[in-house]
Order: structure tokens, then C-alpha cells, then sequence
């Protein structure tokens, strides 16, 4: 049996609606027919992260994957245990791979689904809108020094 | 003529490449054997340009779509397959890269001289090459998998010998030279040949409003490109009934249409989502470009010939691109725009993506951006600079490549090496279901990869994008089904596969929860035996059992025959 050498990082964000108060979050996937459990953090000590803000973080090194079969458990304060999802998740950059998900409520139960980045309390909303406003400046800045050089020109070619 | 030893078109060149290796990282650490794309294409982009270069007969290789060979009629890009043809001698990754090493500074070099040529002066042209080659558009092709698009100076040739030919100094050669940029144009992709044509009559339309065209080389690039045309045409309508796409109903057509089409909001700026679930479509246009270029026409006595027609062009295809129905976002209300008798009467699964009409759109921007940069450079050449600047913000940061770009190793699993020669390997995967069935999807692209790299024949088709119509599923699941009948089947799993010319089955097996695979490994054993190889590199666990080993003694008409008997038990 030949095996890969290169050492691949997944990091993993869960981030949980502010009305869900969680004891432990766990991601249970199978790496290359090992299976592994990650328990997730939310003390603050993992890059990006602040405490208490609802977004569990963790990471797991390994061999290069293209992709786990994973789980993902949520306890919450009474330890009532939620599956929260379950299913393939892609990891094809042999370096490092980001894997974040967003829980929400359904009536009683929890679920939660992939997305591009977490954000405590309303993560999809927040990222996305912040590099949206801060494009929709950068428009406004280049627009404003773009009409003062055309005022240049014009004045010049028109003598005013 | 522009001079293309002349020293801005050395000094664009050198910038560009040197900007490109920084744009496409981490690609230069190993050129031929990283997959630096993110999107699930990249991999059937391999596959075909292996398969074309293996092939005795171009048109339909054999390494596809086994036991018939894959149709390219109506393949994607001529001069892609040409490429590989040509660098057959070559590993299969080795035109795929090229295109993402060579094509932004190639196709910036040419918009560079395209806007020197019409009065832009050195080093504000330089805006026009990274507005073009560098743009958004060009790293969503990168990213998902198409780098053939980005190879294209033949756009900004297209219009540099256009305007020549329909000036008043026009010569038949320059109306050759434009028709055969146009022919180039079609025969990259079929979307590059619609904005060609588009701009190609603009400038003609232009021309012949204003009187300054010379009837002769007019009538020369008229009727290179109507014979050009008319030979792509008749190649296309050439393709057999399998190799063609039905025709939808209006909602359908409209839903695979607006799937492509651009959004306002990210025409020009892009969020993390676009890369997650929106095929990395975002940063479409570069900023600055699009701002000099709609401002150019308020400075009087600026005005070069063609820069109005380029700046009209650019605008009507920038609003094309937003597809049959004007949104802001990809969710959210919509009311209908330009594309929607198109998609309603049908074309939505002809034109699947209008936003890759912003190809001459990129161009025209930066083109005439750098006409009104120039100008602000003649006065203030400090914000012309940091104009310029911005330019190059909006590559790195708005288009941003090398934040998003992936790394993933080309590689096949080494299992795949035990595969017998000059047979098809059928992978064996799970159903997936669901929010999770684009996996499926994703695993045949893959799949075609690996066919690229271990060069043993599959069944997948790499032009369909449908798990149901892909040819390898029902036979997968014949042989799972027997897998997990708990019978070994009498030697009939190995006779049919024999028979349907497969030499090795290769079971994904890190794909499948662990107690699911362990009752299919012992039926699998039960029905083909031990395994012949197992690996664990290149991130996945692949199973490989040997079928047979002899050369085939059977035709294609006899294995296509055993494959659909096999589909016809499994339904």
C-alpha cells in the first residue's frame, strides 16, 4: 500500500444562533478510514475567535484528504445531543482547508449547513456585507478622484 | 504595425508575467503538478485535453466515455485541443498550465498594444492589459476550471487590425489578419466568438456610419469572417443526436440561463460566498478601468476613432451578462432583462452563461480607460500613477487570485498503476442526495482527471453534467448491487465486465461511512476476489480489483452492447 506524506490542516468553525447556548461541539469524520473526533472550542485561544461569541473552532492535521465523511454534534446545556449534520465535505487544497458551518433552528431541532465563513451571530450576513460596503466604497473613492481629474481636463480644454 | 520588440511591449510582457507568477501562486512552485483551480472543472479540462492528444481521431478519443469514445464536435475549445495535440509528447497537465503561466500576460501584452495603438502612451497602456488579462473574469476561469479562456490576444488583435482595415489606411492584409483573429476567437470558446462578434460590428457598423471605411478590405474581412462562420456553423449542426443538447422548456431554460448570468452586486466586487456556491463568479470587471472609461467621453478632444464604439460595446455587453433576469444578488427578486425571449424561447441550454460576454467588455474598459489615463497623466501624473495603482489593487485585491486560488495535486492515486493497459477502469462510488448530489458531480470530474493522468479508458462522459445520463452509474451500481446480493454471482460479474471491455474496478472507499463499507468490501472479495492494489495517496483510499489483463477481443459494438444490457438489469 503506498501513502501520502504531506501534512494537510483543516480548521473548523461552527457558529451557533445567538438563542442556542451549547456545553460542547464536536466533528466526528473519518480521515482515510481513521476515525477522529474534534472538540471544538469557543475560549478564545484560536485565531479570529473571541470567546463566549458563539463561534466554536477547532483544527485537525493529518494527511492530505480530498474530502471527510463527517458529523457534527452539538451538546446542548441540559447535554441533550443534536446531530447537526452529517455528510461529505470537500477538502482539496492539500495545504490547508477552512470548513465552516452555520447552525440554525427549526422549530425544535438544530441543523446546520456549509458555508463560506462564520461570523458571530448573523455569519453569513455580516462577511458577505462587509466586503460589499467596503467595495461599494472603494467605487466611491475612485469615482470621486476620477471626476475631479475629468474637471481638471475639462476646465483646461475649455478654458474656463 | 505595432512593434512587438519595441521596448513598453518587452517592458508589458516582463510586468505581466512577473505580476502573473505573484497572481496564479501557488502555481510556479510546481507547475505541472498542482491543480490550483477551486471549482469542480478543472479536472474534466485535463481529461479532455489528454484524451484529444491520445487520440487517433480527435473528434471522438477514445479514453472517454467508454466503449464509444467521447463526442467533440461540440467541444469547448478548438485551439485548446490543438494545444494539446501539439504537446501530445507532454504530460496531460502540461497545456492546462501553460494557458494559466502564459495566457493573462499574453492576453495583456496584446490589450496593451490595442491601446497604444489608439493613442494611449506608455505606462498608462498598461492599464488595459491588467484590466483585460488580469481581470475578475479571468480568475473565475482560472478558478473554475476553464484556463483556456484566458489565453485570447486574439480579441485584442481582432480589434486593433479592425480598426486598421476599416480606417483610411486599410489594406486587405489588415482585414485577413482581423477575420482570422475573429476565426480564433470561435474556435477558443463559443461565448469568446459571440463578444467578438459583437465588437467586430461595432466597429464595422462604426465605420460605415462615419464613411471612413475603404470599400475593399470591407468586403475582404466580410467575407473571410461569413466563411469562417459559415464552416463553424456547419461543423456544429454536423454533431450526431448523442452529442447534442435538448432543447428545454421556458422555466427550465431560464433557470440554466440566470444559473450563469452576472448580478449587479458582484459585477464588480466579490464576497466569500461567490467562491463557495457561486461558481467564483464575482470581480467580473475591474474598477478603476470601468470608471476611466465612463468618464472618457466628458473630456472633450480626447476622442480617438473606435474608443466611442469600444466604450458602446462594452456597456451593452456588461448588460447582457446579466442574463434573462436583473438581480441584485443571486437570491432576491429579479424582473425581466435583455436575455429573456432568448432563454424563454429555449437557448437557456445553448448559452448557459452570459457572464462570460464580459470578455470584450474587460477589454473595451481597459482600452479606453487608458486613453483618458493618459490624458490625466499629461497633467497630473502622480494621481495618474495612483490611478494606475488602483488598477493594480483591483487584480490583487479585487479579483484578489492568490487569496483564493486552491492546491490540490493532479496526481492520480498510485492503485490506479495496477489497472491494466488498454481497458476502461469503472469507479465505484456512493449515491449522494440531496444538498450533498453536486458531489456526484464533482466525483466524475475527478474521475476524468485521474483518466488523464493513468490513461486507462472510463465510462463518464466529460461533456455531460448529469450523474443520470453519466453511463458509469448504473453499471457501479450492478456491480454493488451483486456486491450486496450476499450470491458471488457464478463468475458473471467478471464475465459481463470482460465483456463490456473493463480490465479494473476501483472502489472509492474513503467515500463510504465505515460500517457501510466493511459489508461491501466482503462482497466485493465475495465477488471479484482479493483486491489487486490498495493506496492511500493523492488524499483518497482507492480499492483496485483486476478483471482481466488480456487485449480485447470483443468491438465497440459488443461492448456497448453488454454496457446497455447491464443498464437495462440495473433499472
Amino acid at each position: 500500500m503506498s501513502q501520502s506524506a504531506s501534512t494537510q490542516n483543516i480548521h473548523f468553525t461552527v457558529s451557533l444562533p445567538e438563542t442556542v447556548e451549547a456545553s460542547s461541539v464536536k466533528v466526528i469524520f473519518s480521515r482515510q478510514g481513521t476515525s477522529r473526533t474534534v472538540e471544538l472550542a469557543d475560549d478564545g485561544t484560536s485565531f479570529h475567535d473571541a470567546a463566549g461569541d458563539g463561534t466554536w473552532t477547532g483544527v485537525d492535521r493529518g494527511p492530505f484528504v480530498r474530502e471527510l465523511t463527517t458529523r457534527i454534534t452539538v451538546h446542548d446545556q441540559s447535554n441533550t445531543e443534536h446531530v447537526v449534520y452529517s455528510g461529505v465535505v470537500y477538502t482539496p487544497d492539500s495545504r490547508s482547508s477552512i470548513v465552516s458551518f452555520q447552525v440554525v433552528e427549526l422549530g425544535n431541532m438544530l441543523r446546520c449547513h456549509q458555508v463560506a465563513g462564520t461570523w458571530p451571530g448573523s455569519p453569513i450576513a455580516a462577511q458577505e456585507g462587509q466586503n460589499f460596503y467596503a467595495g461599494a466604497s472603494w467605487m466611491v473613492v475612485l469615482t470621486v478622484l476620477v471626476a475631479s481629474m475629468v474637471k481638471v481636463l475639462r476646465r483646461e480644454r475649455l478654458g474656463w | 504595425m505595432v512593434n512587438l520588440a519595441s521596448t513598453p511591449s518587452r517592458a508589458t510582457f516582463a510586468l505581466a508575467l512577473a505580476l502573473n507568477l505573484v497572481w496564479t501562486w501557488p502555481l510556479v512552485t510546481d507547475p505541472f503538478g498542482l491543480n490550483i483551480a477551486i471549482q469542480m472543472d478543472a479536472p474534466n479540462t485535463l481529461g479532455l485535453s489528454a484524451a484529444v492528444a491520445r487520440a487517433g481521431n480527435p473528434f471522438q478519443p477514445d479514453l472517454l466515455n467508454w466503449p464509444s469514445g467521447q463526442l467533440l464536435v461540440r467541444g469547448d475549445s478548438f485551439v485548446f485541443f490543438l494545444l494539446a495535440k501539439l504537446l501530445f509528447f507532454l504530460s496531460p497537465t502540461v497545456p492546462n498550465s501553460l494557458c494559466i503561466l502564459l495566457g493573462p500576460p499574453i492576453s495583456a501584452l496584446a490589450a496593451e498594444q490595442l491601446a497604444r495603438r489608439m493613442g494611449a502612451t506608455f505606462p498608462w497602456s498598461l492599464l488595459a492589459g491588467l484590466a483585460y488579462g488580469f481581470s475578475g473574469l479571468s480568475a473565475m476561469f482560472i478558478l473554475e476550471g476553464y484556463a483556456f479562456n484566458v489565453l485570447n490576444p486574439w480579441l485584442p488583435w481582432m480589434a486593433l487590425f479592425a480598426l486598421k482595415a476599416t480606417g483610411p489606411e486599410g489594406s486587405p492584409r489588415d482585414a485577413l489578419l482581423a477575420a482570422a483573429s475573429w476565426a480564433l476567437c470561435l474556435l477558443t470558446t463559443a461565448y469568446a466568438g459571440i463578444s467578438a462578434t459583437l465588437l467586430l460590428v461595432a466597429i464595422v457598423g462604426g465605420s460605415l456610419l462615419r464613411r471612413s471605411a475603404s470599400r475593399g478590405p470591407l468586403l475582404v474581412m466580410t467575407g473571410a469572417v461569413l466563411l469562417a462562420g459559415l464552416a463553424f456553423v456547419a461543423l456544429y449542426l454536423s454533431a450526431p443526436t448523442e452529442a447534442r443538447r435538448f432543447t428545454p422548456d421556458p422555466q427550465t431554460s431560464i433557470a440554466m440561463m440566470t444559473t450563469g448570468s452576472a448580478r449587479l452586486a458582484t459585477l464588480f466586487w466579490r464576497t466569500p460566498g461567490v467562491d463557495h456556491a457561486l461558481h467564483s463568479q464575482g470581480a467580473l470587471i475591474g474598477t478603476t478601468a470601468f470608471l476611466l472609461a465612463i468618464f472618457h467621453p466628458f473630456v472633450p478632444g480626447t476622442n480617438r476613432p473606435g474608443a466611442r464604439r469600444l466604450l458602446l460595446v462594452g456597456l451593452l455587453l456588461t448588460l447582457l451578462s446579466l442574463g434573462p433576469t436583473l438581480k441584485l444578488f443571486r437570491t432576491g427578486p429579479g424582473m425581466p432583462w435583455l436575455l429573456s425571449p432568448l432563454a424563454e424561447a429555449g437557448l437557456g441550454a445553448f448559452m448557459r452563461f452570459p457572464d462570460r460576454l464580459v470578455l470584450s467588455a474587460t477589454l473595451a474598459f481597459g482600452v479606453v480607460g487608458a486613453l483618458l489615463l493618459t490624458e490625466i497623466g499629461r497633467i497630473r501624473p502622480r494621481i495618474a500613477g495612483l490611478l494606475l495603482a488602483a488598477g493594480l489593487l483591483d487584480v490583487l485585491v479585487g479579483a484578489g487570485l492568490p487569496l483564493r486560488t486552491g492546491s490540490t495535486p493532479w496526481e492520480a492515486p498510485s492503485a490506479y498503476q495496477s489497472a491494466p493497459q488498454g481497458r476502461a477502469v469503472l469507479d465505484i462510488w456512493p449515491h449522494f442526495v440531496g444538498f450533498t448530489r453536486d458531489q456526484e458531480v464533482r466525483l466524475s470530474r475527478r474521475a476524468v482527471g485521474y483518466a488523464a493522468m493513468h490513461g486507462r479508458p472510463i465510462l463518464t462522459d466529460a461533456l455531460n453534467v448529469s450523474p443520470v445520463e453519466d453511463r458509469r452509474r448504473p453499471v457501479a451500481d450492478w456491480v454493488a448491487a451483486w456486491a450486496l446480493s450476499g450470491s458471488n454471482g457464478g463468475g458473471l460479474v467478471q464475465a459481463r465486465m470482460d465483456a463490456i471491455g473493463i480490465g479494473a474496478v476501483a472502489l472509492h472507499a474513503s467515500l463510504f461511512p465505515p460500517e457501510e463499507l466493511e459489508i461491501l468490501l466482503q462482497g466485493m472479495r465475495n465477488v471479484l476476489g482479493e483486491p489487486a492494489a490498495t493506496s492511500t495517496d493523492q488524499g483518497t483510499t482507492i480499492i483496485l480489483w483486476v478483471i482481466s489483463s488480456e487485449p480485447l477481443t470483443t468491438t465497440a459494438a459488443q461492448r456497448l452492447a453488454a454496457l446497455e444490457l447491464t443498464q437495462d438489469e440495473i433499472r
